[in-house]
């Protein structure tokens, strides 16, 4: 920190701490909304997992007992595009094996983030259709994914590509942010530096409130996900 | 005529602006009261985000000491400005340090606040909007008008022809879709060459050390992910003790700004690329603002607006704002809290003229999701503003009068016999008012005698009771 910022940090901490003083003398109350007790409204009945991820305007993937090869065939026939697709994926052994079994599959081709981003910039931004990442956790009531990027899946991953698709069906489920918050979060913010809670594909409604989807991220969001995590039999 | 009239006046006679202001605000009211379904909850999360962000002003000393703590302990390196002028100058060391020559920029209205794209330009250093509204406008060369949607005063045509003329593009003016795949095409390019990214905070996290972004489009999300260096700037009102409260606090900032549940990303960063990371900016600097905050601070009449988490409610539920918009302000924060802010923030004694605008309706206080008394503020206000003011005799003999009428039963009988005298009532309105207005006819009959007269008739009614 060089003097100049050192000084404005001791005018500033200064200033608030005569600040806090008076007002600790001074305790303004805060004047709280009055009550109102509304019924419940029946509409607002939560929805299940998987009408507040298709409401979020994700594409929804059940697997229940599939083999790998199966669900990438499953993500493929719902990406539903005859150009040959271009995807990029983490490192490790999982994400190898799904590298192996992608190459595989029609029209198909499938790099690693194996370089730091410098290198790899141009190719990401031009050539890549799909970014894979996995998830660990999902929160039920807004329908939202935890993406925690690390060394091996890079934070660009889910977010330069147009095609994002997320394999979950591994994840928790938490019913509400709350619920994430009061227990994954510190754990999380030791292990990342970057934490993306993501509810829906890019969107934006910045040209006369008119709603459109990819506005800088991607614009398909495809999320994998077990019938035991639906809980919906 | 102060310049602020004449803003008002012009705004008015927009009609372009009027019908772009009535649509926004429509839609952004309808949704947010579309999007407090379980209205228990709603007060659920009031109370604990109420109750966190008005202990600020009293723990803000140790807050900024304990996030400046964390932060560096993450590598996140932190600065600290005590107005507009410190801060530029902290970033524009930074960029010359690493020969920055082109910045991204996120929504920030800190940013804003410091002049940031200008003072950057001065010095030779590109600086481009990523948000798609305010690169709208910035293509505009205007300021934003609203804090949460920036762009909202101008239709799909006129975007659309900005978009033809600045960027050379086939814009069609039907198609918005269209029109977001020129802006994302763009500013791909943008963000691909920028050295450094800049975004604001909604949020920072005193006791882990954790900047918390939220927003819809990714821009932000790109602007701290992509360049080498990311530089964040925060009011020092942004932090927080914990992320113990952040749910609550999500809950009431997105459903009062657009009326969603949850943004499409809420971005948590708790430092730079790590050594084994493969992407991310290898350094983040954390720039702390105080530019009139701390005054805010020391002034007991005006504290509780640090509790402010800049959603817009209160602008978008005032009839003021919802007619002139938010340029005629000529603030960084319009609107309501703008009105209350601004003096301190952007200082200068012409801010407070921005008092005028105001009904005293109300409808800010009860919008505020975290129960600032808005209303209370600016009639404090207007009252401090006025006993400073004690050459107005005119007018204090008008309340003197005022206040001897409503306190005398038998004046106020006269005075209204007075008012119905024909000719009489129009002369007490003022030329100015009456000009463009028709001056109201006094009824035939005064409230006390309809009341008389009813308070008879039911007495002489013996079904009235058991009606
Ligand atoms: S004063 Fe209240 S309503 Fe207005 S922007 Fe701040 S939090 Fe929102």
């Amino acid at each position: 920190m060089n003097t100049n910022s050192q000084n404005a940090r001791e005018k500033i901490l200064e200033r608030l701490r005569l600040a806090s003083r008076a007002a600790a003398r001074k305790k303004p109350d805060i004047q709280k909304k009055e009550r109102i007790s509304i019924q419940d409204n029946p509409l607002s009945k939560p929805l299940s997992l998987r009408d507040q991820l298709q409401k979020n305007r994700f594409e929804v993937i059940v697997v229940r007992n599939e083999t790998l090869p199966q669900i990438l065939s499953a993500i493929v026939e719902e990406i539903d595009e005859s150009r040959p697709l271009s995807w990029l994926l983490g490192n490790g052994a999982v994400n190898n094996s799904i590298v192996d079994h992608l190459q595989k599959i029609d029209r198909q081709t499938a790099h690693q983030f194996d370089q730091p981003f410098e290198t790899l910039k141009d190719s990401i931004f031009n050539d890549i259709d799909i970014g894979l990442t996995h998830c660990e956790s999902v929160i039920k009531n807004t329908g939202t994914l935890v993406i925690q990027p690390s060394a091996d899946e890079p934070r660009t991953l889910s977010l330069i590509p147009p095609i994002h698709v997320i394999i979950a069906n591994k994840a928790v489920v938490f019913d509400s942010l709350d619920g994430y918050f009061a227990q994954e979060i510190e754990l999380s913010l030791i292990e990342h530096s970057n934490l993306i809670f993501v509810s829906s594909p890019s969107k934006t409604a910045d040209i006369q409130q008119k709603l459109a989807y990819g506005a800088h991220g991607p614009k398909r969001v495809i999320v994998v996900l077990s019938d035991q995590q639906l809980n919906e039999e | 005529m102060t310049p602020f009239n004449e803003r008002i006046i012009e705004a008015l006679e927009t009609p372009e602006l009027r019908s772009n202001l009535r649509g926004a605000m429509d839609f952004l009211r309808s949704k947010r009261s579309l999007s407090i379904e379980d209205y228990a909850l709603w007060q659920q999360h009031q109370d604990i985000a109420t109750d966190v962000r008005h202990a600020l002003p009293q723990q803000l000393p140790e807050l900024l000491e304990q996030l400046e703590q964390s932060c560096t302990r993450n590598g996140i390196e932190v600065h600290w400005a005590a107005d507009a002028s410190d801060a530029r100058k902290i970033f524009l060391q930074i960029a010359q340090a690493t020969n920055a020559t082109r910045v991204i920029k996120g929504k920030s209205m800190a940013s804003e606040e410091i002049e940031l794209n200008t003072h950057l330009e001065q010095h030779g250093i590109e600086s481009t909007e990523s948000d798609m509204g305010e690169f709208i406008v910035q293509l505009a060369n205007e300021k934003p008008s609203h804090i949460i949607m920036p762009a909202l005063h101008k239709n799909q045509e006129q975007i659309a022809e900005l978009f033809n003329q600045k960027l050379n593009e086939k814009a069609d003016a039907s198609d918005v879709d269209q029109l977001i795949g020129i802006g994302r095409k763009v500013l791909r390019e943008k963000f691909k060459q920028a050295d450094i990214g800049v975004s604001g905070v909604n949020f920072a996290a005193a006791k882990s050390g954790t900047l918390c972004l939220v927003e819809n489009e990714g821009n932000g999300r790109l602007s701290t992910s992509v360049p080498n260096c990311h530089i964040a700037i925060m009011g020092i009102d942004k932090v927080i003790p914990d992320l113990s409260s952040l749910p609550s606090l999500l809950y009431l900032l997105t459903r009062s700004a657009t009326g969603q549940e949850i943004t499409s990303y809420v971005n948590l960063i708790s430092g730079p690329r790590k050594p084994d990371e493969l992407d991310g900016p290898k350094s983040v600097h954390l720039i702390i603002l105080d530019n009139g905050r701390s005054s805010i601070a020391s002034d007991p009449a005006l504290a509780a607006t640090l509790a402010c988490i800049r959603c817009g409610a209160c602008m978008n539920h005032c009839p003021v704002y919802t007619k002139i918009g938010g340029h005629a302000y000529g603030t960084t924060y319009p609107g309501p809290i703008g009105q209350v802010i601004s003096p301190q923030l952007d200082g200068g004694e012409e801010h407070n003229e921005l008092l005028n605008a105001c009904s005293l309706n109300g409808a800010c206080g009860e919008a505020c999701p975290v129960n600032i008394e808005l209303p209370d503020m600016i009639r404090e206000l207007r009252n401090q503003r006025s006993a400073a003011q004690p050459n107005h005799t005119g007018e204090k003999m008008v309340w003197h009068a005022w206040r001897a009428i409503h306190q005398s039963p038998r004046l106020y009988q006269l005075t209204s016999l007075m008012m119905r005298i024909p000719g009489l009532s129009s002369l007490l309105f003022p030329r100015r008012w009456t000009k463009g207005r028709t001056s109201p006819t006094p009824a035939n009959n005064t409230l006390h005698a309809l009341i008389k007269a009813k308070t008879n008739h039911d007495n002489r009614d013996p079904q009235h009771e058991h009606k």
